[in-house]
Protein backbone atom coordinates (compact mmCIF):
# COMPACT_ATOMS: atom_id res chain seq x y z
CA UNK A 1 0.00 0.00 0.00
CA UNK A 2 0.99 3.30 -1.23
CA UNK A 3 0.50 6.86 0.82
CA UNK A 4 -2.03 8.61 -1.39
CA UNK A 5 -2.35 12.49 -2.14
CA UNK A 6 -5.31 13.31 0.00
CA UNK A 7 -8.79 13.51 -0.96
CA UNK A 8 -10.56 16.70 0.22
CA UNK A 9 -13.47 15.55 -0.54
CA UNK A 10 -13.01 12.49 1.76
CA UNK A 11 -10.45 13.48 4.05
CA UNK A 12 -11.00 13.56 7.74
CA UNK A 13 -9.67 15.86 10.08
CA UNK A 14 -7.11 14.05 12.58
CA UNK A 15 -9.48 15.22 15.35
CA UNK A 16 -12.08 13.30 14.09
CA UNK A 17 -10.36 10.46 13.51
CA UNK A 18 -9.06 10.76 16.75
CA UNK A 19 -12.60 11.26 18.54
CA UNK A 20 -13.48 7.81 16.42
CA UNK A 21 -10.63 5.54 17.24
CA UNK A 22 -11.26 7.11 20.76
CA UNK A 23 -15.22 5.46 20.75
CA UNK A 24 -14.00 2.18 19.23
CA UNK A 25 -11.28 2.02 22.05
CA UNK A 26 -13.54 2.67 24.65
CA UNK A 27 -16.46 0.65 22.74
CA UNK A 28 -13.62 -2.71 22.85
CA UNK A 29 -14.34 -2.81 18.45
CA UNK A 30 -11.10 -3.62 17.58
CA UNK A 31 -12.50 -4.07 14.44
CA UNK A 32 -13.71 -0.57 14.14
CA UNK A 33 -10.74 0.46 15.68
CA UNK A 34 -8.75 -0.77 12.60
CA UNK A 35 -11.12 0.44 9.79
CA UNK A 36 -10.92 3.98 11.11
CA UNK A 37 -7.14 3.94 10.98
CA UNK A 38 -6.40 1.83 8.14
CA UNK A 39 -9.59 2.81 6.18
CA UNK A 40 -10.26 6.54 6.91
CA UNK A 41 -6.41 7.48 7.58
CA UNK A 42 -4.23 5.11 5.57
CA UNK A 43 -6.28 4.69 2.53
CA UNK A 44 -7.46 8.17 2.62
CA UNK A 45 -3.34 9.60 2.48
CA UNK A 46 -2.52 10.21 6.20
CA UNK A 47 0.81 9.45 6.43
CA UNK A 48 2.00 6.93 9.16
CA UNK A 49 3.31 10.03 11.11
CA UNK A 50 -0.14 11.49 11.66
CA UNK A 51 -1.78 8.05 12.46
CA UNK A 52 0.65 7.53 15.04
CA UNK A 53 -0.16 11.19 16.22
CA UNK A 54 -3.93 9.74 16.23
CA UNK A 55 -2.82 6.96 18.05
CA UNK A 56 -1.00 8.96 20.43
CA UNK A 57 -3.55 11.53 21.48
CA UNK A 58 -5.83 8.81 22.19
CA UNK A 59 -3.59 6.97 24.13
CA UNK A 60 -3.06 10.10 26.41
CA UNK A 61 -6.87 10.47 26.38
CA UNK A 62 -7.28 7.21 27.72
CA UNK A 63 -4.94 7.85 30.40
CA UNK A 64 -6.66 10.90 30.95
CA UNK A 65 -10.06 9.37 31.43
CA UNK A 66 -8.42 6.68 33.91
CA UNK A 67 -7.29 9.35 36.14
CA UNK A 68 -10.66 10.96 36.19
CA UNK A 69 -11.74 7.48 36.91
CA UNK A 70 -14.06 7.86 34.07
CA UNK A 71 -13.05 4.52 32.70
CA UNK A 72 -11.79 1.51 34.83
CA UNK A 73 -8.58 -0.15 34.77
CA UNK A 74 -9.88 -2.98 32.59
CA UNK A 75 -11.29 -0.45 30.41
CA UNK A 76 -7.83 1.03 29.88
CA UNK A 77 -6.22 -2.12 29.23
CA UNK A 78 -8.66 -3.11 26.52
CA UNK A 79 -8.05 0.22 25.17
CA UNK A 80 -4.31 0.10 24.74
CA UNK A 81 -4.57 -3.72 23.63
CA UNK A 82 -6.26 -2.88 21.18
CA UNK A 83 -3.80 0.38 20.18
CA UNK A 84 -1.62 -2.80 20.34
CA UNK A 85 -3.07 -4.53 17.06
CA UNK A 86 -3.37 -1.28 15.23
CA UNK A 87 0.06 -0.32 15.91
CA UNK A 88 1.12 -3.47 13.73
CA UNK A 89 -1.48 -2.62 10.77
CA UNK A 90 0.59 0.69 10.40
CA UNK A 91 3.55 -0.86 10.84
CA UNK A 92 2.48 -3.34 8.14
CA UNK A 93 0.93 -0.89 5.53
CA UNK A 94 2.27 2.41 5.95
CA UNK A 95 5.01 3.27 3.54
CA UNK A 96 8.02 3.05 4.78
CA UNK A 97 10.77 5.68 3.70
CA UNK A 98 13.84 3.68 1.76
CA UNK A 99 16.46 2.37 4.14
CA UNK A 100 19.02 4.35 5.08
CA UNK A 101 21.24 1.89 6.35
CA UNK A 102 21.40 2.79 10.10
CA UNK A 103 20.48 0.53 13.24
CA UNK A 104 19.04 1.72 15.65
CA UNK A 105 18.31 -0.34 19.20
CA UNK A 106 15.41 0.65 20.97
CA UNK A 107 14.45 -0.86 24.90
CA UNK A 108 12.50 -0.05 27.92
CA UNK A 109 15.19 0.08 30.70
CA UNK A 110 15.09 -2.62 33.04
CA UNK A 111 12.19 -2.72 35.42
CA UNK A 112 10.18 -0.70 32.90
CA UNK A 113 6.90 -2.41 31.86
CA UNK A 114 5.40 0.14 29.93
CA UNK A 115 6.37 -0.78 26.72
CA UNK A 116 3.93 0.96 24.51
CA UNK A 117 5.64 4.12 23.93
CA UNK A 118 8.97 2.27 23.24
CA UNK A 119 6.72 0.27 20.54
CA UNK A 120 4.89 2.69 19.22
CA UNK A 121 8.69 4.71 18.34
CA UNK A 122 10.44 1.74 17.30
CA UNK A 123 7.50 1.89 14.77
CA UNK A 124 7.77 5.34 14.00
CA UNK A 125 11.86 4.95 13.69
CA UNK A 126 11.67 2.30 11.73
CA UNK A 127 8.78 3.61 8.76
CA UNK A 128 11.20 6.55 8.62
CA UNK A 129 14.15 4.20 7.18
CA UNK A 130 15.98 2.86 10.09
CA UNK A 131 17.16 -0.45 10.67
CA UNK A 132 15.35 -0.90 14.12
CA UNK A 133 16.00 -3.82 16.90
CA UNK A 134 13.14 -3.28 19.29
CA UNK A 135 13.48 -5.28 22.16
CA UNK A 136 10.46 -4.33 24.41
CA UNK A 137 9.70 -4.08 28.26
CA UNK A 138 12.39 -4.59 31.18
CA UNK A 139 15.34 -5.26 29.16
CA UNK A 140 18.22 -6.22 31.77
CA UNK A 141 20.88 -3.94 31.63
CA UNK A 142 23.84 -6.27 31.09
CA UNK A 143 22.14 -8.23 28.56
CA UNK A 144 21.39 -5.25 26.47
CA UNK A 145 24.74 -3.98 26.81
CA UNK A 146 25.59 -7.48 25.44
CA UNK A 147 23.63 -7.08 22.31
CA UNK A 148 25.54 -3.02 21.96
CA UNK A 149 28.67 -4.33 22.07
CA UNK A 150 28.19 -7.14 19.45
CA UNK A 151 25.68 -5.36 16.86
CA UNK A 152 27.28 -1.40 17.70
CA UNK A 153 23.66 0.26 16.80
CA UNK A 154 23.94 4.18 15.13
CA UNK A 155 21.54 4.96 17.94
CA UNK A 156 20.02 3.57 21.09
CA UNK A 157 17.01 4.96 22.00
CA UNK A 158 15.72 4.28 25.93
CA UNK A 159 12.12 4.45 27.06
CA UNK A 160 11.26 5.34 30.48
CA UNK A 161 8.00 5.57 31.74
CA UNK A 162 7.87 5.53 35.59
CA UNK A 163 9.95 8.02 37.58
CA UNK A 164 11.39 5.31 39.61
CA UNK A 165 12.82 3.53 36.51
CA UNK A 166 15.10 6.39 36.69
CA UNK A 167 17.98 5.03 38.53
CA UNK A 168 18.32 1.82 36.00
CA UNK A 169 18.30 4.77 33.12
CA UNK A 170 21.11 6.60 34.91
CA UNK A 171 23.25 3.62 35.53
CA UNK A 172 22.50 2.47 32.07
CA UNK A 173 23.33 5.22 30.90
CA UNK A 174 26.63 5.03 32.55
CA UNK A 175 27.41 1.82 31.29
CA UNK A 176 27.12 2.57 27.98
CA UNK A 177 28.78 5.57 28.00
CA UNK A 178 31.93 3.57 29.56
CA UNK A 179 31.75 0.49 27.55
CA UNK A 180 30.42 1.80 24.13
CA UNK A 181 30.90 5.11 24.04
CA UNK A 182 30.42 5.23 20.31
CA UNK A 183 27.10 4.73 20.75
CA UNK A 184 24.63 7.98 21.08
CA UNK A 185 21.80 8.06 23.06
CA UNK A 186 18.47 8.76 23.08
CA UNK A 187 15.88 9.18 25.84
CA UNK A 188 12.57 9.57 26.10
CA UNK A 189 9.03 8.81 27.79
CA UNK A 190 6.86 9.92 30.54
CA UNK A 191 9.62 10.26 33.50
CA UNK A 192 12.04 12.86 30.99
CA UNK A 193 8.76 14.95 30.89
CA UNK A 194 8.08 14.92 34.75
CA UNK A 195 12.01 15.39 35.01
CA UNK A 196 12.89 18.62 33.37
CA UNK A 197 16.15 18.46 34.67
CA UNK A 198 16.90 15.10 33.52
CA UNK A 199 18.47 16.11 29.97
CA UNK A 200 21.01 18.38 31.99
CA UNK A 201 22.11 15.63 33.87
CA UNK A 202 22.62 12.87 31.60
CA UNK A 203 23.30 15.10 28.85
CA UNK A 204 21.63 12.30 26.39
CA UNK A 205 22.29 12.90 22.67
CA UNK A 206 18.65 13.68 21.90
CA UNK A 207 15.58 13.81 24.36
CA UNK A 208 12.43 13.87 22.87
CA UNK A 209 8.90 14.26 23.67
CA UNK A 210 7.48 12.17 21.02
CA UNK A 211 8.07 9.90 18.12
CA UNK A 212 8.20 12.44 15.19
CA UNK A 213 10.25 14.67 17.38
CA UNK A 214 12.69 11.53 18.11
CA UNK A 215 12.66 10.82 14.23
CA UNK A 216 13.51 14.31 13.73
CA UNK A 217 16.31 14.37 15.64
CA UNK A 218 17.80 10.66 14.59
CA UNK A 219 17.85 11.98 11.03
CA UNK A 220 19.99 15.38 12.15
CA UNK A 221 21.80 13.38 14.68
CA UNK A 222 22.89 10.54 12.33
CA UNK A 223 22.71 12.71 9.27
CA UNK A 224 20.31 11.64 6.99
CA UNK A 225 19.24 13.39 4.35
CA UNK A 226 15.57 12.92 4.02
CA UNK B 1 21.58 9.01 44.21
CA UNK B 2 22.52 10.83 47.70
CA UNK B 3 22.68 9.69 50.78
CA UNK B 4 19.33 11.39 52.28
CA UNK B 5 17.74 8.76 49.28
CA UNK B 6 19.28 6.32 49.80
CA UNK B 7 18.58 6.21 53.42
CA UNK B 8 14.68 7.01 53.06
CA UNK B 9 14.90 4.37 50.30
CA UNK B 10 15.83 1.68 52.79
CA UNK B 11 13.91 2.85 55.80
CA UNK B 12 10.95 3.22 53.25
CA UNK B 13 8.84 0.11 54.32
CA UNK B 14 9.00 1.35 58.09
CA UNK B 15 8.44 5.12 57.44
CA UNK B 16 5.26 4.55 55.20
CA UNK B 17 3.59 2.13 57.51
CA UNK B 18 4.09 4.37 60.59
CA UNK B 19 2.96 7.41 58.83
CA UNK B 20 -0.10 5.01 57.24
CA UNK B 21 -1.03 3.91 60.80
CA UNK B 22 -0.69 7.08 62.79
CA UNK B 23 -3.34 8.34 60.03
CA UNK B 24 -5.23 5.68 60.70
CA UNK B 25 -5.66 6.02 64.38
CA UNK B 26 -8.37 8.74 63.64
CA UNK B 27 -11.43 6.68 63.21
CA UNK B 28 -12.18 9.21 60.29
CA UNK B 29 -10.06 7.59 58.24
CA UNK B 30 -11.39 3.56 58.78
CA UNK B 31 -14.62 4.90 58.69
CA UNK B 32 -14.38 6.73 55.35
CA UNK B 33 -12.24 4.04 53.50
CA UNK B 34 -12.41 1.17 55.28
CA UNK B 35 -9.80 -1.54 55.15
CA UNK B 36 -9.16 -1.54 51.58
CA UNK B 37 -8.76 2.33 51.38
CA UNK B 38 -6.41 1.34 54.33
CA UNK B 39 -3.95 -1.17 52.12
CA UNK B 40 -4.04 1.33 49.25
CA UNK B 41 -2.62 3.98 51.66
CA UNK B 42 0.30 1.95 53.14
CA UNK B 43 1.07 1.36 48.95
CA UNK B 44 0.64 5.16 48.22
CA UNK B 45 2.45 6.25 51.17
CA UNK B 46 5.34 3.51 49.26
CA UNK B 47 4.60 5.51 46.19
CA UNK B 48 5.04 8.73 48.19
CA UNK B 49 8.49 7.96 49.05
CA UNK B 50 9.59 6.10 45.83
CA UNK B 51 8.66 10.01 43.99
CA UNK B 52 10.73 11.55 46.92
CA UNK B 53 13.69 9.59 46.69
CA UNK B 54 13.53 10.43 42.99
CA UNK B 55 13.60 14.24 43.56
CA UNK B 56 16.26 14.14 45.84
CA UNK B 57 18.40 11.88 43.67
CA UNK B 58 17.54 14.43 40.94
CA UNK B 59 18.27 17.42 43.32
CA UNK B 60 14.45 18.69 41.80
CA UNK B 61 11.18 18.90 43.94
CA UNK B 62 9.32 19.36 40.59
CA UNK B 63 9.79 16.05 40.42
CA UNK B 64 7.58 15.41 43.31
CA UNK B 65 5.54 18.32 42.44
CA UNK B 66 4.50 16.90 39.05
CA UNK B 67 3.99 13.73 41.20
CA UNK B 68 1.35 15.40 43.84
CA UNK B 69 -0.60 17.05 41.03
CA UNK B 70 -1.48 13.79 38.92
CA UNK B 71 -2.35 11.86 42.23
CA UNK B 72 -4.16 15.45 43.26
CA UNK B 73 -6.50 14.27 40.01
CA UNK B 74 -6.51 10.65 40.43
CA UNK B 75 -7.47 10.56 44.25
CA UNK B 76 -9.76 13.52 44.11
CA UNK B 77 -11.67 11.80 41.20
CA UNK B 78 -12.20 8.41 43.66
CA UNK B 79 -13.16 10.18 46.45
CA UNK B 80 -10.82 12.06 48.46
CA UNK B 81 -9.81 15.75 48.84
CA UNK B 82 -6.66 17.76 48.48
CA UNK B 83 -6.58 18.11 51.61
CA UNK B 84 -6.29 14.40 52.58
CA UNK B 85 -2.71 14.04 50.22
CA UNK B 86 -1.57 17.14 51.69
CA UNK B 87 -1.88 15.18 55.45
CA UNK B 88 -0.55 11.98 54.20
CA UNK B 89 2.65 13.95 52.83
CA UNK B 90 2.35 15.77 56.72
CA UNK B 91 2.41 12.76 58.45
CA UNK B 92 4.99 11.15 56.22
CA UNK B 93 7.19 14.53 56.85
CA UNK B 94 6.67 14.00 60.77
CA UNK B 95 7.49 9.98 60.49
CA UNK B 96 10.66 10.82 58.52
CA UNK B 97 11.54 14.09 60.68
CA UNK B 98 11.38 11.89 63.73
CA UNK B 99 13.37 8.23 62.31
CA UNK B 100 15.96 10.09 59.78
CA UNK B 101 18.95 11.90 60.60
CA UNK B 102 19.57 15.72 58.74
CA UNK B 103 16.22 15.01 57.06
CA UNK B 104 16.14 19.24 56.08
CA UNK B 105 15.68 18.68 52.43
CA UNK B 106 13.25 15.48 52.34
CA UNK B 107 11.01 17.72 54.31
CA UNK B 108 11.79 20.50 52.17
CA UNK B 109 10.51 18.44 49.13
CA UNK B 110 7.14 16.72 50.72
CA UNK B 111 6.29 20.66 51.85
CA UNK B 112 7.16 21.41 48.15
CA UNK B 113 4.77 18.82 47.08
CA UNK B 114 1.63 20.29 50.01
CA UNK B 115 2.19 23.78 47.80
CA UNK B 116 1.70 21.75 44.77
CA UNK B 117 -1.86 21.00 45.13
CA UNK B 118 -2.50 24.35 45.77
CA UNK B 119 -4.61 24.98 41.91
CA UNK B 120 -3.06 27.71 39.80
CA UNK B 121 -6.19 29.81 38.85
CA UNK B 122 -10.03 29.69 39.38
CA UNK B 123 -12.19 29.97 41.70
CA UNK B 124 -10.90 26.46 43.38
CA UNK B 125 -7.56 28.46 44.46
CA UNK B 126 -10.02 31.66 45.64
CA UNK B 127 -11.55 28.98 48.31
CA UNK B 128 -8.33 26.96 48.51
CA UNK B 129 -6.77 30.19 49.82
CA UNK B 130 -9.14 31.86 51.57
CA UNK B 131 -10.55 28.22 53.78
CA UNK B 132 -8.58 28.92 57.31
CA UNK B 133 -10.72 32.30 58.00
CA UNK B 134 -13.90 30.77 56.02
CA UNK B 135 -13.62 27.90 58.03
CA UNK B 136 -13.60 30.18 61.65
CA UNK B 137 -16.61 32.32 60.08
CA UNK B 138 -18.65 29.27 59.30
CA UNK B 139 -18.17 27.87 62.32
CA UNK B 140 -19.44 31.34 63.86
CA UNK B 141 -22.27 31.51 61.86
CA UNK B 142 -23.15 27.95 62.68
CA UNK B 143 -23.43 28.62 66.44
CA UNK B 144 -25.25 31.69 65.88
CA UNK B 145 -27.74 28.88 63.94
CA UNK B 146 -27.20 26.45 66.53
CA UNK B 147 -25.88 27.90 69.41
CA UNK B 148 -27.11 24.75 71.59
CA UNK B 149 -24.40 22.55 69.72
CA UNK B 150 -21.53 25.14 71.14
CA UNK B 151 -22.70 26.15 74.30
CA UNK B 152 -21.65 23.28 76.53
CA UNK B 153 -18.18 25.14 77.14
CA UNK B 154 -19.67 28.45 77.49
CA UNK B 155 -22.85 27.09 79.82
CA UNK B 156 -20.08 24.79 82.23
CA UNK B 157 -17.48 27.02 82.08
CA UNK B 158 -15.95 25.29 85.94
CA UNK B 159 -16.21 22.04 84.59
CA UNK B 160 -12.56 21.51 83.22
CA UNK B 161 -13.65 18.09 81.26
CA UNK B 162 -16.16 19.41 79.74
CA UNK B 163 -14.72 22.21 78.64
CA UNK B 164 -12.28 20.43 77.30
CA UNK B 165 -14.70 17.99 75.61
CA UNK B 166 -16.20 21.03 73.88
CA UNK B 167 -13.15 22.34 73.08
CA UNK B 168 -12.19 18.82 71.19
CA UNK B 169 -15.77 18.63 69.64
CA UNK B 170 -14.96 22.21 68.19
CA UNK B 171 -11.71 21.42 66.59
CA UNK B 172 -13.44 18.49 65.25
CA UNK B 173 -15.99 20.50 63.90
CA UNK B 174 -13.30 22.84 62.46
CA UNK B 175 -11.62 20.04 60.97
CA UNK B 176 -14.98 18.70 59.07
CA UNK B 177 -15.62 22.35 58.20
CA UNK B 178 -11.97 22.73 56.41
CA UNK B 179 -12.25 19.21 54.50
CA UNK B 180 -15.90 20.12 53.11
CA UNK B 181 -13.89 23.53 51.85
CA UNK B 182 -11.46 21.62 50.51
CA UNK B 183 -14.42 18.99 48.91
CA UNK B 184 -16.01 21.99 47.40
CA UNK B 185 -12.84 23.61 45.96
CA UNK B 186 -11.67 20.19 44.54
CA UNK B 187 -15.10 19.50 43.38
CA UNK B 188 -15.04 23.10 41.56
CA UNK B 189 -11.70 22.65 39.93
CA UNK B 190 -12.88 19.37 38.66
CA UNK B 191 -16.00 20.62 37.57
CA UNK B 192 -18.08 17.68 39.28
CA UNK B 193 -20.60 18.60 41.85
CA UNK B 194 -21.04 15.41 42.66
CA UNK B 195 -17.37 15.25 44.48
CA UNK B 196 -18.76 17.23 46.97
CA UNK B 197 -22.13 16.15 47.58
CA UNK B 198 -21.31 12.71 47.59
CA UNK B 199 -18.87 13.79 50.44
CA UNK B 200 -21.23 15.64 52.24
CA UNK B 201 -23.86 13.15 52.17
CA UNK B 202 -21.05 10.37 54.07
CA UNK B 203 -20.71 12.46 56.74
CA UNK B 204 -24.34 12.85 57.41
CA UNK B 205 -24.47 9.69 57.24
CA UNK B 206 -21.03 9.45 59.17
CA UNK B 207 -21.87 11.85 61.97
CA UNK B 208 -25.20 10.33 62.56
CA UNK B 209 -23.39 6.91 63.58
CA UNK B 210 -21.36 9.64 66.42
CA UNK B 211 -24.52 10.53 67.67
CA UNK B 212 -24.32 13.78 66.08
CA UNK B 213 -26.96 16.31 65.38
CA UNK B 214 -29.41 14.85 62.61
CA UNK B 215 -29.16 18.22 60.53
CA UNK B 216 -25.45 18.94 61.72
CA UNK B 217 -24.36 18.50 57.24
CA UNK B 218 -27.22 20.84 56.62
CA UNK B 219 -27.00 23.40 58.88
CA UNK B 220 -22.78 23.33 57.48
CA UNK B 221 -23.51 23.63 54.68
CA UNK B 222 -26.01 26.82 55.26
CA UNK B 223 -23.40 28.41 57.17
CA UNK B 224 -21.15 28.11 54.78
CA UNK B 225 -23.26 29.60 51.69
CA UNK B 226 -23.88 32.67 54.86
CA UNK B 227 -20.22 33.48 54.53
CA UNK B 228 -19.19 33.13 50.77
CA UNK B 229 -19.51 36.60 49.98
CA UNK B 230 -21.89 39.15 49.99
CA UNK B 231 -25.51 37.35 50.72
CA UNK B 232 -28.33 38.50 48.03
CA UNK B 233 -30.99 40.25 49.48
CA UNK B 234 -33.13 37.69 50.35
CA UNK B 235 -30.74 35.26 51.75
CA UNK B 236 -29.97 36.49 55.66
CA UNK B 237 -31.22 35.18 58.05
CA UNK B 238 -33.10 32.72 55.80
CA UNK B 239 -31.11 30.30 53.89
CA UNK B 240 -33.41 30.52 51.11
CA UNK B 241 -29.62 32.69 49.13
CA UNK B 242 -29.16 29.88 47.88
CA UNK B 243 -31.69 30.14 45.46
CA UNK B 244 -30.60 33.42 44.30
CA UNK B 245 -28.00 31.87 42.39
CA UNK B 246 -30.09 29.80 40.49
CA UNK B 247 -31.81 30.29 37.32
CA UNK B 248 -35.95 30.62 37.28
CA UNK B 249 -36.35 27.01 35.97
CA UNK B 250 -33.92 25.72 38.77
CA UNK B 251 -35.82 27.87 40.98
CA UNK B 252 -39.76 26.64 39.83
CA UNK B 253 -38.47 22.95 40.33
CA UNK B 254 -36.87 23.87 43.55
CA UNK B 255 -40.54 25.13 44.84
CA UNK B 256 -41.18 21.21 44.43
CA UNK B 257 -37.34 19.61 45.30
CA UNK B 258 -36.49 18.51 48.80
CA UNK B 259 -33.87 21.39 48.94
CA UNK B 260 -36.41 23.62 49.15
CA UNK B 261 -37.95 22.00 52.27
CA UNK B 262 -34.70 22.29 53.69
CA UNK B 263 -34.91 25.55 53.47
CA UNK B 264 -37.95 26.35 54.91
CA UNK B 265 -39.81 27.69 51.73
CA UNK B 266 -42.21 24.59 51.09
CA UNK B 267 -43.51 21.31 52.71
CA UNK B 268 -43.60 22.13 56.44
CA UNK B 269 -43.93 18.65 57.43
CA UNK B 270 -40.62 17.67 55.89
CA UNK B 271 -38.76 20.94 57.11
CA UNK B 272 -40.23 19.56 60.35
CA UNK B 273 -37.89 16.07 60.16
CA UNK B 274 -35.43 17.76 58.22
CA UNK B 275 -34.59 20.80 60.01
CA UNK B 276 -34.94 21.64 63.91
CA UNK B 277 -35.99 24.63 65.08
CA UNK B 278 -33.16 27.13 66.34
CA UNK B 279 -32.47 26.34 69.95
CA UNK B 280 -31.11 29.36 71.96
CA UNK B 281 -30.22 29.34 75.40
CA UNK B 282 -32.77 31.76 77.27
CA UNK B 283 -30.04 33.26 79.90
CA UNK B 284 -27.63 34.37 77.10
CA UNK B 285 -28.08 36.60 73.13
CA UNK B 286 -27.02 34.44 70.56
CA UNK B 287 -23.57 34.97 69.20
CA UNK B 288 -24.10 37.58 66.48
CA UNK B 289 -23.95 36.23 62.76
CA UNK B 290 -20.38 36.77 61.32
CA UNK B 291 -19.59 38.90 58.60
CA UNK B 292 -19.52 37.56 55.38
CA UNK B 293 -16.22 36.28 53.61
CA UNK B 294 -15.67 38.58 50.78
CA UNK B 295 -15.25 36.76 47.39
CA UNK B 296 -15.41 36.96 43.57
CA UNK B 297 -18.52 36.59 42.08
CA UNK B 298 -17.52 33.44 40.38
CA UNK B 299 -16.92 31.61 43.05
CA UNK B 300 -20.04 32.97 45.22
CA UNK B 301 -21.59 31.97 42.42
CA UNK B 302 -20.35 28.20 41.95
CA UNK B 303 -19.97 27.38 45.51
CA UNK B 304 -24.01 28.19 45.91
CA UNK B 305 -24.72 26.04 43.20
CA UNK B 306 -22.62 22.96 44.51
CA UNK B 307 -24.18 23.31 47.57
CA UNK B 308 -27.66 23.35 46.41
CA UNK B 309 -27.08 20.24 44.85
CA UNK B 310 -25.67 18.70 47.60
CA UNK B 311 -28.30 19.87 50.00
CA UNK B 312 -30.28 18.38 47.42
CA UNK B 313 -28.65 15.32 47.26
CA UNK B 314 -28.71 14.93 51.72
CA UNK B 315 -32.50 14.97 51.36
CA UNK B 316 -32.84 12.97 48.96
CA UNK B 317 -34.80 9.47 50.23
CA UNK B 318 -32.26 7.14 51.60
CA UNK B 319 -29.52 9.62 51.57
CA UNK B 320 -28.95 10.20 55.04
CA UNK B 321 -29.10 6.48 55.70
CA UNK B 322 -27.28 5.14 52.48
CA UNK B 323 -23.77 3.63 53.20
CA UNK B 324 -22.29 6.14 51.87
CA UNK B 325 -18.58 4.74 52.48
CA UNK B 326 -18.78 2.52 49.64
CA UNK B 327 -18.44 5.55 47.62
CA UNK B 328 -15.05 6.30 48.46
CA UNK B 329 -14.03 2.52 50.20
CA UNK B 330 -13.83 1.07 46.62
CA UNK B 331 -11.80 3.07 45.11
CA UNK B 332 -10.36 5.57 47.28
CA UNK B 333 -6.69 5.80 47.36
CA UNK B 334 -4.05 4.24 45.53
CA UNK B 335 -1.68 4.77 42.69
CA UNK B 336 -0.40 1.31 43.34
CA UNK B 337 -4.54 0.09 42.53
CA UNK B 338 -3.47 -0.21 38.96
CA UNK B 339 0.40 -0.23 38.62
CA UNK B 340 1.05 3.35 39.52
CA UNK B 341 1.35 6.56 37.89
CA UNK B 342 2.44 5.18 33.95
CA UNK B 343 -0.86 3.17 33.61
CA UNK B 344 -2.53 3.92 30.71
CA UNK B 345 -0.61 3.86 27.51
CA UNK B 346 2.17 4.16 29.78
CA UNK B 347 2.20 7.98 29.70
CA UNK B 348 1.90 10.12 32.67
CA UNK B 349 -0.09 13.23 31.84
Amino acid sequence: MTERALDPTQSIGRSDLCAAYLRAQLGGNRREALRVIVEDGLERGLSCRDLHEVIQRAQREIGRLWQEDRITIAQEHMATAISQVVLSHVYQYAAAAPSNGKRVTVACVEGELHDFPARLVADAVDLAGFDVRFLGANVPSQHLLRMLIEEAPHLLVLSVTMTFNLPALRELVALVRTQTPAVPIAVGGGACVWNERLGDELHPDIIGRDAAELVDRANRLLGVRQ
Amino acid sequence: MSALSERLQAMASRLGERATREMYEDPFWQARFGSRGREMAEKDSQFHLAYLVQALAAEDPSVFESYARWLQTLLVSRGMCSRHIAESFERLARAIEDDVNDAGPALDVLRAGQRALVYPTGPARELQACAEPLAERALEALASRQPSWFSMASTRPSMAAFESVAQAEQARFKRDVLDQIAYLADAMHAGRSELFANHVVWMQSFGVGRQGPVTRMQETLLALDECLGPPAPAAVPEPAALSAATSPEERGAERTSAAGAVRGSEAPAARASLRPARQRPSLSPPPPSPVPLPVSAELGALSRQFIELALQRLVQPGAVTTDASGVATAEASGAARTGGPGAAGGEPP
